[in-house]
């Protein structure tokens, strides 16, 4: 569901499917979730592969972000669409995630673009 | 000009995204304003949360999907016989009389407050108030989820209204052209 890979300090999930929505919110979830229990508390979720993504996968990132935020780390996104832009920015959500165009250079109390 | 075609969805997970551009691409054959695909994202939007909500909350085996176009606007009417809304502070629908006219919150977080504006025991509009986020800190009381949020966010004006009659749901969205 997701491939992992690291990136200077940070890990970075990509998405391996196109339609991010209530069929892989939860079995997403739980794998980033076992990421961040395994010690990787940095993660960037490409969504270079997707081209839509509805609101249960939504509440699946920020679960994952508030379980980051718990354990002292942070979770960004990469690699939005339009689509997915647009919706970020409507309901805010890129308030909420750090969004990047590029990957970023590393991760040192805050992500470095 | 006002057209109108109905599309029957058998509320599995699985037809949400073929449907979506099934009934996009409808649309978009009839309003020539919408041609380019960046103004079709509030649509795609709005489809697939209430093909979402259809598949998780409705509690039918089926729904209906009606388009009605006119020079001004679409509206996207979702129809089904299962479970009806439900609000914590007022119960499910019909309400009691007593409620009409008020404002009642739904959902409150760090970022937004959904209400409900009961125009009677059958029927009420959603509408949403943002706040600021300040904190990063905050994120850990947010909400997760956004399927109505998603709706009222993409449209114009988004209700809900249960046939005294029939006992069918309808949620209605309307999005300006």
């Amino acid at each position: 569901m997701i491939e992992i890979t690291t990136h200077q300090n940070y890990y970075i999930a990509k998405i391996k499917f196109a339609e991010a929505n209530m069929e892989q919110s939860d079995l997403f979830k739980q794998e980033i979730i076992n990421e961040l229990d395994s010690g990787h508390t940095h993660i960037l979720i490409s969504f270079e592969n997707v081209n839509y993504i509805d609101s249960s996968f939504l509440g699946a990132l920020v679960t994952s972000l508030k379980h980051a935020m718990a354990m002292g780390g942070d979770i960004a996104v990469y690699g939005l669409n339009e689509n997915i832009s647009q919706l970020f920015e409507l309901i805010r959500m890129n308030k909420v995630f750090k969004v990047f165009k590029d990957l970023p250079g590393s991760y040192q109390a805050g992500w470095i673009a | 000009m006002s057209i109108k075609k109905t599309f029957h969805f058998n509320n599995k997970s699985a037809e949400i995204f073929p449907l979506m551009n099934e009934i996009v691409s409808y649309i978009k054959d009839y309003v020539p304003a919408l041609s380019n695909i960046e103004r079709l994202i509030p649509y795609q939007h709005v489809l697939v949360e209430l093909l979402t909500n259809a598949v998780k909350h409705a509690g039918a085996d089926s729904s209906l999907f009606s388009i009605e176009i006119t020079e001004k606007e679409v509206t996207i009417i979702k129809t089904d016989n299962g479970n009806s809304f439900y609000l914590n502070k007022c119960g499910s629908f019909p309400l009691h009389v007593s409620f009409e006219g008020q404002q009642v919150e739904i959902r409150k977080d760090a970022l937004y407050c959904l209400y409900g504006i009961i125009h009677s025991a059958h029927s009420l509009v959603f509408k949403v108030v943002e706040y600021p986020l300040y904190f990063k800190e905050e994120v850990t009381s947010l909400y997760e989820h956004y399927g109505l949020l998603i709706l009222i966010k993409s449209s114009n004006h988004v209700s809900y209204r249960i046939d005294p009659e029939t006992g069918l749901n309808h949620f209605i969205v309307t999005i300006i052209i």
